[in-house]
């Protein structure tokens, strides 16, 4: 037996971590890394964003936008479905000046501290909603 | 050759190294092939740049150590309490960091059960002194990284990792000496 001080078994150490080789890794993790990357390139294709989309698919989908756009245009027979859009747009519209009526009369009639305890809540709510979200989704994603 | 191709050799190519670090950080086999795995992850969303670069293995070596650490976070609290009350615990006594080694430690046995009892050794630490320890002398951080990397102040690193050393030894010293024993 010998006593070692902390400069000795510093270098023991050292020594010993030096020698040491890498840790094998499971037979089975290329095989799972493999699925992982094949299952993300599978989600990732359409919930990726429209970069990520198969080449057919963007081509496809820019074909069809133009179209619609091109024929909104010169078809005499889109007249009526395009108003139906401009009036539900006008419609919107209302309802959110309605909503802001609404809205500056409660701002009018109600106590400031009661609007701040109320703006207050919803942050909390937001905050929490978010936070479970959050876990939520980390959580199927580690076992997905 | 085609890229799908080219990353499962990559993987297998790196697949040892990743994993050591994250093993050797979380303790646990199940859990560091969990991060080995988003490792790999990662390194296929960059595989382009990735491949042909010489700073790969360093590249994928930080990457496994930043989603360890991340790992073990949530248990940070709970580890920088019990090391804590262990500095608090040994604050009045005198400090005996000398141990005693057989001269012959590990240097009797063949290189596969040196790194086995290594391994052993490591895992039976305690957290807050196996992961600094493995910081410092695995992957070769500097005693001011690993404080800035854990969240705690310099001279705690140096003492948790001292603590560490000394555990070490007498772990492997007590492996062979159990060992010794039962053959």
């Amino acid at each position: 037996m010998s006593r070692l001080d902390p400069e000795g078994l510093e270098r023991l150490v050292g020594q010993i971590a030096r020698s040491q080789p890498p840790r094998r890794a499971p037979a089975t993790l290329q095989a799972r890394v493999l699925d992982a990357v094949a299952r993300q390139d599978r989600r990732s294709a359409w919930t990726g964003g429209f970069d990520r989309w198969p080449a057919a698919a963007r081509i496809a989908f820019a074909v069809l936008t133009l179209a619609a756009a091109v024929a909104s245009a010169r078809l005499p027979g889109l007249a009526t479905p395009l108003a139906a859009v401009r009036e539900f747009v006008f419609g919107l519209a209302s309802a959110g000046a309605l909503g802001h009526l609404i809205f500056e009369t409660a701002v009018r009639a109600l106590p400031a501290a009661w609007l701040c305890a109320a703006a207050a809540a919803l942050v909390t709510l937001y905050a929490a909603v978010a936070a479970l979200f959050s876990l939520t989704h980390r959580s199927l994603g580690r076992h997905s | 050759m085609n890229a799908a191709v080219e990353f499962a050799d990559f993987v297998l190519a790196y697949q040892d190294t990743v994993f050591s670090t994250a093993a050797r950080l979380l303790g646990d086999d199940a859990q560091a092939e969990d991060v080995a795995q988003e490792v790999f992850l990662r390194a296929y969303e960059r595989f382009e740049s990735l491949r042909d670069s010489p700073a790969c293995g360093g590249w994928l070596k930080t990457v496994a150590r930043h989603l360890a650490l991340n790992h073990l976070s949530r248990y940070r609290r709970r580890w920088r309490m019990f090391s804590e009350v262990a500095t608090a615990d040994d604050g009045g006594e005198a400090q005996e960091f000398d141990v005693a080694v057989p001269d012959t430690l590990l240097r009797d046995l063949d290189e596969h059960e040196r790194a086995r009892r290594t391994e052993a050794a490591l895992r039976a630490l305690p957290e807050h002194q196996r992961v600094p320890l493995v910081l410092f002398h695995f992957e070769e951080m500097s005693y001011a990284d690993i404080a800035a990397a854990l969240g705690i102040s310099l001279a705690k690193v140096k003492i948790d990792i001292l603590r560490g050393r000394v555990a070490l030894a007498r772990a492997l010293a007590d492996l062979g000496a159990g060992e010794r024993g039962t053959s």
